[in-house]
């Protein structure tokens, strides 16, 4: 187990690193390079020549690349081109409207997805189980920001019981919680009745219901504890869209996390911020997955003895 | 084409399914749109009619006017070109790439493909479409930068998709047949393998639609996707969602057309799935 | 006296996507008091189905028991409602099966399940379930029953883990025990062991055996009696070395033929021509005459009935009833 956590923690390490060169590859993408970007299109070489000094841009790539590298292992991920402010400090201190916004939104995917997909397979090709699966590919089919304005437009703006924006009182999470969440609990339904499907033909329920147990108990305790391996995987996998989503939703509903301040220094070509954001968005989806790899472990003893 | 009794028996198997058929529909309906939209739209999508302003859905505009009056059927219609091209590339480009790569992680085996999985891993520890943002905030809007950023974002679901497959069939008769025999590399990989991989590769094709229509929707609504003055769904919800309330047609519509669109793709790849993976379904 | 298990007509079949089939067509059998008793048949004849709907476990939909009565201790099992069902599935009758590697459940110990089919149907105190589970480990030869009831059944072999199915049938002392193919999936000394503890178990504590299988060596270790099923029908039931001495159904023999034998001397081993025809396509009248060699014109007309011999045999054949004269031809082919 103690071997298991620390080979995927040396993994994520690993990848982390793929993900700075990655992050730092962007100002490459710079049409014209940063220094052009900053000046304008009417900039003289010689005003060039000066910005790309100041900004230590006429270094060799490799020189820059450490040199950044190891600035953002000690925490340091720059300042921003439009205030002037440390980076890290403004982007950790909005991360926690997003947690929340996501552990809302994963809360309620699940809420939704659980119940209909274990009946879905249970009652295989019944009309529940064909509703809910036509309602699980509309779930991501659908834009979240467009259920977003659809939920805004029914229940804050017509019906007025709930606020259209920010996260002044706790209702305020519920519309973007569920719009975030639909696609995932799409997602999760068609994962969790095919994984149940599986499950259902092994040999062990039969042993089980030989034993007299009850279905509930046959389907809940002996189906679901196996069945849910593979879910756990599937929500490891798309933990990292949950997250991409929160961008757009944040920006929909007002909510005051990272999402829509890197969204605002976005537009902004705010190369320094929008770079040290991509980071920290890998850093929380590598938390994340190892979470989920626990997770799995926890549940699966044959990971957890060998 | 040649059709044979295997191709009619999976066509058969493909449209038992209700709902695949309805996917069918819907994507002829989208390609349908795509190819005769100066036919069938009724007036010319970047036309202002600004007398007409907002006006809700009647005879004249059946689906109603955006806010600077254009008519929003019209709008829907040539905007499809733009999802339904956009995803092609991106598929055709995830598909080149993808392909590629995957199949020389999977024949290969050892070190090449750890690296390539590492690789992969990287590309998947940022959220997609936060990827696609920073890539498109740093190029600048336009069709060619919204097609690159959401092909480097998007490739490794082929990759792995096709990695997986050909590592399972690497060790088979047919691949050592044609080692023995002296074929080179590239051709085992594209003569002998590809062709066995086709079934997989076009399910996640098919499939592989529905997030480049989703993600440049949404990149567009948020300003950095489309150029604004090229008729797109997401642009569309972007220029009228401030207005919601007076004009409640000019968000639900376009909204519905991508999602019928990735609804079609969706359920035509899950019964394509169905259909091709005979031992998927028992 | 009553016999314990009586199976009378049992009809049961499965909606398939080529539609309805028959998978039993009027099986009847009985297993006594006590009694061991092999149902033999390929696979695909019908024998897992058979005691499948014994404990009403077939899956519905697709598989419906049709019609027939299954009498357990005089009373009909398809009349009892599920509740009533689950207090009889475990305690009164307990089933193990072919694949000790997929029938226990991965994701808990190997002590926890034995724990719940004890707790089942009975009311112990935690420790006291505990103690009856070790004790029921050690009963089924089990090293280190402490050790091993906290363990994974991934952490087991194939053999251990079939010790503990048994363990867990035969926790809660059933009357009967439905044993489905219990050495099949075995390495060959491994089911040499586990057939033993089976013989010991019943002689400890008396319960009849349903024992399936296709393996006549198995049959010949173990059972008193003898059902020979073909294609959803039982077409020979005989005491065991009856059965062996004399086969009456030309399929008995064929199945006695294919194996080998350390008495005889035998160049080649027999088979039995042809396939098991499908659920689908049964063949008319006699469903074995399309592979038996002595199938004649009636044998395609007209379906042999299971006729009582004598001496505690039954066969369902044509072969030796009034009008066929095949006495000589019998004797001529073995």
């Amino acid at each position: 187990m103690a071997r298991y956590i620390l080979r995927r923690l040396i993994q994520s390490i690993g990848v982390l690193l793929g993900v700075t060169i990655l992050v730092f590859s962007l100002v490459q993408l710079i049409p014209g390079g940063p220094a052009l970007m900053i000046l304008g299109e009417d900039a003289t070489a010689e005003q060039i020549a000066m910005v790309n000094h100041n900004l230590g841009l006429d270094r060799p790539l490799h020189v820059q690349y450490l040199d950044w590298l190891s600035k953002v292992c000690r925490g340091d991920f720059g300042k921003s081109f439009q205030d002037s402010r440390p980076i890290l400090p403004d982007l950790l201190s909005r991360m926690p409207a997003t947690l929340e916004l996501l552990a809302a939104a994963m809360f309620i995917a699940l809420l939704i997805a659980v119940p209909i997909g274990i009946a879905s397979a249970v009652k295989r090709n019944s009309l529940l189980d064909n509703v809910g699966r036509v309602f699980a590919l509309l779930g991501v089919s659908m834009p979240s920001f467009w259920i977003g304005l659809l939920l805004i437009l029914v229940f804050a703006k017509d019906l007025r019981w709930l606020p259209s924006a920010g996260r002044e009182s706790w209702t305020g999470v519920i519309m973007p919680a569920i719009a975030l969440g639909f696609a995932m609990a799409g997602i999760l339904m068609r994962m969790i009745r095919s994984s149940l499907l599986e499950v259902l033909r092994e040999d062990y329920l039969k042993t089980a219901r030989a034993k007299g147990l009850s279905e509930r108990i046959v389907i809940l305790k002996h189906a679901m504890r196996n069945a849910i391996l593979p879910v756990i995987t599937t929500i490891a996998l798309q933990v990292g869209n949950l997250l991409g989503g929160t961008v757009v939703i944040e920006t929909v509903f007002a909510w005051p996390g990272i999402g829509r301040f890197c969204y605002m220094r976005m537009l902004q070509r705010d190369i320094p911020t929008i770079m040290g954001n991509l980071l920290l968005y890998a850093v929380l989806v590598c938390i994340l997955n190892i979470i989920t790899d626990l997770l799995y472990a926890l549940f699966d003893p044959r990971i957890r003895y060998s | 084409m040649i059709i044979d009794d295997n191709t009619k028996r999976t066509m058969r198997r493909l449209f038992r399914n209700p709902l695949t058929l309805i996917g069918f529909i819907l994507i002829l309906a989208n390609l349908g749109m795509v190819l005769f939209a100066p036919l069938i739209a009724p007036y010319n999508p970047e036309e202002m009619h600004l007398p007409d302003r907002h006006t809700a859905p009647c005879a004249k505009y059946l689906l109603g006017t955006d806010f600077y009056g254009r008519d929003i059927l019209s709008r829907i219609i040539y905007g499809s070109r733009i999802s339904f091209t956009l995803g092609l590339s991106v598929v055709a480009g995830g598909l080149l790439f993808g392909t590629t790569l995957g199949l020389s992680a999977g024949y290969f085996g050892g070190r090449t493909d750890s690296f390539l999985m590492r690789l992969t891993d990287v590309f998947l520890a940022f959220p997609q479409l936060v990827f696609a943002m920073a890539i498109m905030s740093v190029r600048g809007q336009g069709f060619g930068n919204v097609v690159f950023a959401l092909t480097v974002t998007g490739w490794t679901a082929f990759a792995r998709l096709v990695r997986a497959e050909a590592l399972s069939l690497r060790g088979r008769e047919f691949v050592q047949a044609a080692q023995s025999l002296g074929a080179g590399t590239p051709r085992i990989l594209f003569r002998h393998l590809l062709p066995n991989l086709m079934a997989p590769i076009i399910v996640q094709a098919t499939m592989g639609m529905a997030t480049p229509i989703l993600t440049e929707a949404a990149l567009t609504f948020l300003g950095i996707g489309m150029p604004p003055n090229i008729p797109s769904w997401g642009g569309m919800l972007s220029v009228d969602r401030d207005f919601m309330e007076t004009a409640w047609w000019s968000i639900t519509f376009p909204g519905l057309a991508i999602a019928m669109t990735v609804l079609g793709f969706n359920l035509f790849g899950d019964g394509l799935r169905d259909a091709l993976d005979p031992k998927l379904k028992s | 006296m009553k016999p314990l298990l009586e199976i009378e007509n049992l009809v049961t079949t499965f909606d398939t996507e080529d539609g309805c089939v028959t998978a039993l067509d009027g099986v009847s059998l009985s297993v006594g008091q006590g009694e061991t008793v092999a149902l033999v048949g390929e696979s695909g004849c019908g024998k897992s189905v058979t005691s499948l709907s014994i404990l009403r476990l077939v899956p519905s939909p697709p598989g419906k028991v049709e019609a027939g009565r299954i009498l357990f201790e005089g009373e009909d099992l398809l009349a009892k409602s599920e509740p009533q069902m689950r207090e009889i599935r475990g305690r009164d009758i307990a089933m193990i099966f072919q694949e000790p590697m997929t029938s226990l459940n991965p994701v808990f110990t190997c002590g926890s399940q034995l724990i719940e089919a004890i707790g089942q149907h009975q009311r112990l105190t935690a420790a006291q379930a505990k103690e009856k589970v070790l004790e029921m480990l050690r009963l089924v030869g089990i090293p280190l029953p402490d050790q091993r009831f906290d363990e994974y059944p991934h952490q087991m072999s194939g053999g251990m883990r079939q010790r503990v199915m048994i363990g867990m049938a035969l926790c809660c002392a059933p009357k009967l025990l439905i044993a489905d193919e219990p050495t099949t999936a075995l390495d060959v000394t491994i089911q040499a062991q586990i057939l033993d503890l089976l013989i010991k178990l019943k002689k400890k504590m008396g319960m009849a055996i349903l024992l399936i299988t296709h393996d006549m060596g198995v049959v010949a270790e173990m059972a008193e009696r003898v059902v020979v099923m073909y294609a959803g029908k039982v077409i020979e039931e005989a005491p065991v070395r009856e059965l062996f001495r004399a086969p009456a159904h030309p399929y008995t023999r064929g199945l006695l033929d294919s194996i080998p034998r350390l008495d005889v001397r035998e160049d080649q081993l027999g088979t039995i021509p042809g396939n098991v025809p499908s659920l689908g396509s049964m063949p008319s009248g006699c469903r074995f005459h399309p592979r038996c060699p002595h199938a004649c014109g009636l044998c395609a007309e007209r379906v042999p009935e299971l006729r009582e011999t004598g001496g505690g045999r039954k066969v369902a054949c044509w072969l030796g009833t009034p009008g066929m004269a095949v006495a000589g031809e019998r004797s001529a082919s073995r």
